[in-house]
């Protein structure tokens, strides 16, 4: 059986404190690391688009089931 | 090879339906193995999350990721006395009226790559598309992003800028981390 994902918690004490303090921290990311993310975003999106297309005709094609998966 | 998949386009990346099992899949733990080939869909089924699978198109028994997102928050409360806990609500800028005690996230609950597309990048792919997502095309607001972390996965959430959320958490198996979505706003 899978461990229970544990539930976030409400934060008490010290570490509601760090939490808020850090909100008013700004971190930003390197332009490196932005330039990045937004690329894997980009690609990740259009593969997401097409994949959900060609998902959508298998199912049309196959009653309503993808077949890559058991379907229950 | 699963890069060359990558770069070739030879690459799905779909979200899954609730009837969608997925048929095979090894991330090298038990427990996250249990979950996506057995419970996934229940969560799906009731709504609790919504589920996403990369795909190898040459082999697409066995998806080479999966990922589950729910909604979550932060909630905050009890500071050593509400002078000090006002002060710093004050602080953030928020207007009186919004003055928020919590806040909006995504709870990533699952995130696992199978070990033949290992040191791939794969997770960090995944990672960078979800931070993207809630930045861009933020629906209903979302501040941060949860995680209860494997202890085997807390290095590679350090790396993509996560952070504890408590202090002291004895947990023997997870940490619970957040990752702050106002860091990528420029």
């Amino acid at each position: 059986m899978a461990r229970p994902i544990r539930e976030t918690p409400i934060l008490f004490g010290e570490d509601a404190r760090r939490f808020i303090a850090r909100m008013q921290e700004r971190h930003p990311e390197t332009p490196e690391a932005r330039a990045q993310r937004l690329r894997d975003y980009e690609f990740m999106q259009k593969v997401f688009e097409r994949s959900m297309r060609e998902k959508h005709a298998r199912e049309a094609a196959n009653g309503g089931k993808d077949p890559w998966f058991d379907n229950v | 090879m699963v890069r060359q998949c990558i770069d070739n386009y030879n690459f799905d990346f779909i979200r899954l339906q609730p009837s969608n099992k997925v048929k095979n899949f090894d991330c090298g733990d038990v427990d996250l193995n249990d979950f996506i080939l057995n419970r996934a869909t229940l969560f799906d089924k009731y709504m609790l999350a919504v589920s996403y699978a990369c795909v190898d198109t040459n082999d697409t028994s066995r998806p080479l990721a999966y990922f589950s997102l729910a909604n979550d928050k932060i909630a905050t409360s009890d500071f050593a006395n509400m002078t000090e806990f006002n002060r710093f609500r004050r602080k953030q800028g928020f207007p009186n009226e919004k003055r928020l005690k919590s806040y909006p996230a995504v709870k990533l609950c699952r995130l696992a790559v199978d070990i033949c597309a290992r040191n791939q990048k794969l997770g960090s792919l995944v990672l960078n598309y979800i931070k993207t997502m809630f930045v861009i095309n933020n629906k209903t607001g979302c501040r941060f992003i949860t995680v209860d972390a494997y202890l085997a996965a807390v290095p590679f959430y350090e790396k993509n800028g996560f952070r504890m959320m408590n202090q002291e958490d004895d947990d023997p198996h997870t940490r619970l981390m957040y990752f702050d979505l106002m860091d990528l706003v420029a």
